[in-house]
């Protein structure tokens, strides 16, 4: 049941917000909506898609993990399974608004119920706290990007089948490795709901192989191809997408930070896939 | 022409009027177009779009 919750001025003058995407600050100011009195509510990504964000077609379920993990990452919630069901908590809430909680149990289970024999949805608060994006006071000067972290850690967030996000371990990982093209495309296969058919790992497999031999950081490919893999388009758009990345102006960057996509480069990439479509459907029937 | 090459014709021209292009559109374009050169095809485009 939803409920009514008063937003103060300081939410907008908070600096650790302010380092959020805006899709995530408005997310945030939801999930205080569909919290309970203890502060907790139903984790299922698909979930609080439907209440909050129900008529952003262009914001997936795997989209709004992406901003949960966000918030994760920025210490304003904490997500948890108990019995197999995602649940969210949300720390701060009772500093800023008047939970009545001696007066309502919650239906919802605890975080300190959380089954310890179960992954979280995603890792805990202590494992972030080495991740690199934990580290504000020491910004990495390749790093031009403040959310580039954010973006490529929801990466596998679509991954409601195996429901086991990156850990730290793998996010710290990522530049620190050289990154070969089948280890990138290992990545993202890993992090994919399920396997993508053939003809998909073979194109993306070969833009990925292709942008590595040109000498292209494998680094941007990496973000490029978590980017990518968030907005659902096809592998011909790829180099773009690392393009994008690569040399975003801070313009382009807050733009990235509430994607829209347009709607010509959708219709052209709708054309090209149709087109891939005819093709493999043609030479099937000429094989 | 290949159906790739008319579905990049077609992707040329939803690019401008922002049509929708189906896997039908494609293989219905590519037998009409199947003979002429794919470059003239993008060039078509752009002269029906700049008149």
């Amino acid at each position: 049941m939803a409920r009514i919750r008063s937003v103060k001025p300081e939410f907008w003058a908070d600096e650790d917000l302010a380092d959020l995407p805006r899709d995530a600050r408005l997310l945030y100011i939801g999930l205080w909506n569909l919290a309970d009195e203890h502060a907790r509510l139903r984790g299922d990504p698909r979930y609080v898609k439907g209440q909050v964000f129900p008529y952003d077609d262009d914001l997936p379920p795997a989209g709004v993990e992406v901003l949960l993990n966000a918030l994760v990452v920025a210490k304003k919630a904490v997500r948890y399974r108990v019995a197999g069901k995602q649940y969210i908590f949300l720390p701060n809430l009772g500093k800023h608004q008047r939970l009545e909680a001696e007066k309502v149990p919650s239906r919802l289970p605890a975080p300190e119920d959380a089954d310890p024999d179960e992954p979280a949805p995603v890792p805990g608060l202590d494992a972030y706290a080495s991740a690199p994006r934990a580290d504000k006071s020491a910004p990495d000067p390749d790093r031009s990007e403040p959310h580039e972290e954010d973006h490529a850690l929801l990466y596998g967030s679509g991954s409601m089948e195996h429901e086991v996000p990156p850990t730290a371990a793998a996010l710290t990982r990522r530049d620190d490795e050289p990154a070969t093209t089948q280890a990138l495309i290992g990545e993202w296969i890993e992090h994919c709901r399920k396997r993508p058919p053939g003809p998909v790992i073979g194109q993306v497999s070969k833009q990925v192989k292709a942008m590595i031999e040109e000498g292209i950081d494998p680094a941007d490919v990496r973000r490029g191809l978590a980017a990518w893999h968030v907005k659902g388009i096809h592998p011909s758009a790829l180099p773009s997408v690392v393009n994008e990345l690569m040399n975003a102006s801070p313009t382009a960057a807050l733009a990235r930070a509430s994607p829209r996509p347009s709607t010509t480069d959708l219709r052209v990439n709708q054309a090209i896939a149709a087109g891939e479509r005819v093709q493999a459907m043609l030479e099937g029937r000429t094989a | 022409m290949t159906p790739n090459d008319a579905a990049r014709v077609l992707a040329k021209a939803a690019a401008v009027d922002q049509r929708t292009v189906g896997d039908a559109d494609v293989l219905a374009w590519y037998e009409i177009l199947a003979d002429l050169d794919p470059q003239d095809c993008l060039d078509a485009v752009k002269l029906h779009y700049a008149e």
